[in-house]
């Protein structure tokens, strides 16, 4: 007979992640919900980070680490199982191949997958989210729209592990909105079919 | 019975927990012994002293339950009683253990041994035959996947003698596995009397005050050992273990499902560890096999019904809560078990006898469409999971969670490879998706969820890779 297994993982990080999942459950747009995740998702790895710390176990150790399955074992266990370190671990145990960059963009994915089924298993069913591929095509939206967030922070870790992940500075975040909106249009300043 | 003790504390503890076969649990060695008519090797019973120890210990230390995230795992100290202390105490054997059982539970062990030669004489022949090492060891829980599996190879290759081997850890499972061996040896001449291992916590004033752990994430070390040491007393080097494909690859049904979250109790890595562990153990090459690790369970149990044995499949049970404390059902309907046994059974056209589960997802639409949500749970979990995989269609867009679990954990190896897995995961997505445009048509409601079968199609047409 089989064991049991709960999908009760905890709220990573406490709270931090609930005004993201109302935010969806409202019916947010895309574009607004990754404005969230921009926030929370810096926010998560500096607690998980500050975490591995306490454990003994730095960031960069895992880098360092990333093409040693026994020593990433060893890290993960230092960490106490931590969840964060379970995924960096099996993230760089899929892809030995892969830069450091990709491995942390990967990483950073995969953090964000866990947000996505736990809002998925929510939301799913709802009026406003009455399938499952229907909230999970827009949570890949969501994710698009993070993209560059996601290689800004990974491309950051990459060449520095010891990094403490911030947000985007509103400056940029503006800069950056600008240049979505100015790619929307053509040059004679109309919308773009 | 020969007592053997063992100890245990969490490592932030300084009280220690004593525990003593025959006073505070029942697991008798000596079963080994009547059944075979000789006495064990020190390692084998070294072995099974570790083992039981090791189940307890999981048993009987609490995960913190709030905020799984950081503390799922525990920190813990077992000091077990041995025959064989050298070998015990050999570094190389220690990180062995370690490795095998920390994969396993995702805890950190610390073991320490100490001196303890007390062994068993044979008084009783209970054996009428003999079981050469050509015989086959398999685990036999009661379950579907081994009742299946059992009567598939039983059914496949007649000649060969298999040899169940139960540890007997839950009421009412040794009825069920007697049950499923009279109807399976009324037919199969090689099939050997089932060895059970009664496997059981007395609950003394002293332990009395512990609060039980329900995920017992390591309870598989304990099976394959038990099954391991009676393949060792016949000289066999091998222990098949029956899961299926889906069940070994166990593909969490959440992301964030990291670690032992999602039981690695059948888990190739951890059937590699163990084996390297055995083969030290044995002085020989020792193999843990997954006969069925390419066939879907609905794949196993359609054979089973294919030479005739539908009926032995209804006398399993999956349910991860049976038996549920209610007069009527024992199965609960809407655990991941369960819902994956409905699915099998589905798939090879089984129908169960009304009433087996508390709830019915799959067959009757009144009883279907008035399942509470909070009650299908697990259901939209395997859904979600479900138009995830839509990705596995083709081996270049394997989705990045698949990839992490297959290749991240040790699925994927060189006995089995990447394209095994990823042939079974898609013939899965195929047998539900005829499953869940049946159960549209029957008018279920929570198929709606997925709108059609052809949803899981397009679900994650726009994976990012």
């Amino acid at each position: 007979m089989a064991e049991n297994e709960s999908l009760d993982l905890g709220d990573p990080g406490g709270q931090r992640w609930n005004q993201l999942h109302d935010a969806v459950r409202k019916g947010a747009s895309a574009e607004d919900a990754a404005r969230i995740a921009q926030r929370k998702l810096p926010a998560a790895l500096r607690k998980a980070f500050k975490e591995f710390v306490e454990s003994g176990v730095s960031f960069e150790q895992f880098m360092s680490a990333r093409k040693d399955a026994k020593a990433l074992d060893r890290l993960v266990r230092k960490c106490e199982g931590h969840e964060y370190a379970h995924l960096f671990a099996q993230t760089a145990r899929a892809d030995l191949t892969s830069g450091n960059d990709e491995l942390v963009r990967s990483f950073l994915g995969g953090i964000f997958e866990r947000i996505s089924d736990q809002i998925s298993n929510s939301v799913a069913g709802s009026s406003i989210w009455p399938t499952i591929p229907k909230v999970t095509h827009y949570l890949r939206d969501v994710r698009l729209h993070l993209e560059s967030d996601i290689q800004r922070i990974s491309k950051k870790l990459a060449k520095d592990p010891t990094w403490n992940p911030t947000q985007r500075s509103r400056k940029a975040a503006e800069k950056s909105d600008d240049t979505q909106q100015l790619l929307g249009m053509s040059i004679m300043g109309m919308k773009k079919k | 019975m020969t007592p053997f003790t063992f100890s245990f504390r969490k490592h932030s503890s300084q009280s220690e927990t004593v525990l003593t076969s025959g006073r505070e649990f029942r697991f008798n060695i000596d079963e080994y012994v009547h059944y075979f008519s000789k006495p064990l090797p020190s390692r084998l019973v070294d072995l099974l002293r570790i083992a039981a120890a090791i189940y307890f210990t999981d048993r009987l230390v609490r995960r913190k339950q709030k905020n799984q995230q950081r503390y799922w795992s525990r920190s813990l100290f077992l000091k077990v009683g041995v025959v064989d202390l050298e070998f015990w105490n050999r570094p190389s054997i220690q990180e062995l253990l370690t490795d095998t059982v920390e994969f396993l539970s995702d805890d950190t062990w610390r073991f320490v041994f100490d001196y303890d030669n007390r062994s068993s004489v044979p008084t009783v022949q209970r054996r009428l035959f003999e079981i050469s090492a050509d015989s086959q060891v398999t685990l036999a829980s009661g379950g579907l996947d081994s009742a299946a599996g059992l009567g598939v190879l039983l059914a496949r290759e007649p000649a060969v003698v298999r040899l169940p081997v139960t540890v007997w850890h839950q009421p009412i499972q040794r009825k069920v596995v007697l049950r499923q061996h009279n109807e399976l040896s009324a037919r199969f001449e090689s099939l050997a009397e089932p060895l059970i291992i009664k496997t059981a916590l007395i609950w003394t004033p002293e332990l009395k005050h512990l609060h039980q752990e329900p995920s017992q994430r390591s309870r598989a070390f304990l099976f394959t050992a038990a099954g391991a040491v009676a393949a060792a007393m016949i000289g066999s080097t091998n222990v098949d273990v029956l899961e299926s494909g889906i069940g070994a690859i166990n593909l969490p049904l959440m992301a964030g499902m990291v670690g032992s979250r999602a039981t690695r109790s059948c888990h190739p890595e951890f059937h590699q560890r163990m084996a390297r562990l055995i083969t030290e153990v044995c002085g020989y090459d020792f193999t843990i096999s997954l006969p069925f690790f390419q066939r879907t369970k609905g794949e196993v149990v359609k054979e089973l019904a294919a030479c005739g044995l539908a009926e032995l499949s209804r006398r399993t049970v999956s349910c991860v809560h049976y038996p549920l404390r209610e007069p009527k059902h024992k199965q609960c309907g809407v655990c991941p078990a369960c819902i994956l046994r409905r699915q099998s059974m589905a798939v090879a056209g089984i129908q169960e006898q009304e009433g087996t589960y508390k709830f019915d997802l799959f067959d009757s639409p009144q009883k279907a469409n008035s399942v509470l949500k909070k009650d299908r749970k697990y259901l939209n979990a395997f859904l979600n999971q479900l138009v995830q995989l839509t990705d596995v269609e083709r081996n270049d867009s394997l989705p990045q969670r698949v990839r992490r679990h297959l290749l991240g954990t040790g699925i994927v190896s060189e006995q089995h490879p990447l394209e095994e897995s990823i042939k079974v995961l898609r013939t899965y997505l195929d047998e539900w998706r005829v499953l869940i445009a049946q159960a549209k048509a029957r008018g279920i409601s929570w198929t709606n969820l997925v709108a059609t079968g052809d949803d899981i199609k397009e679900g994650a047409s726009r994976a990012i890779a």
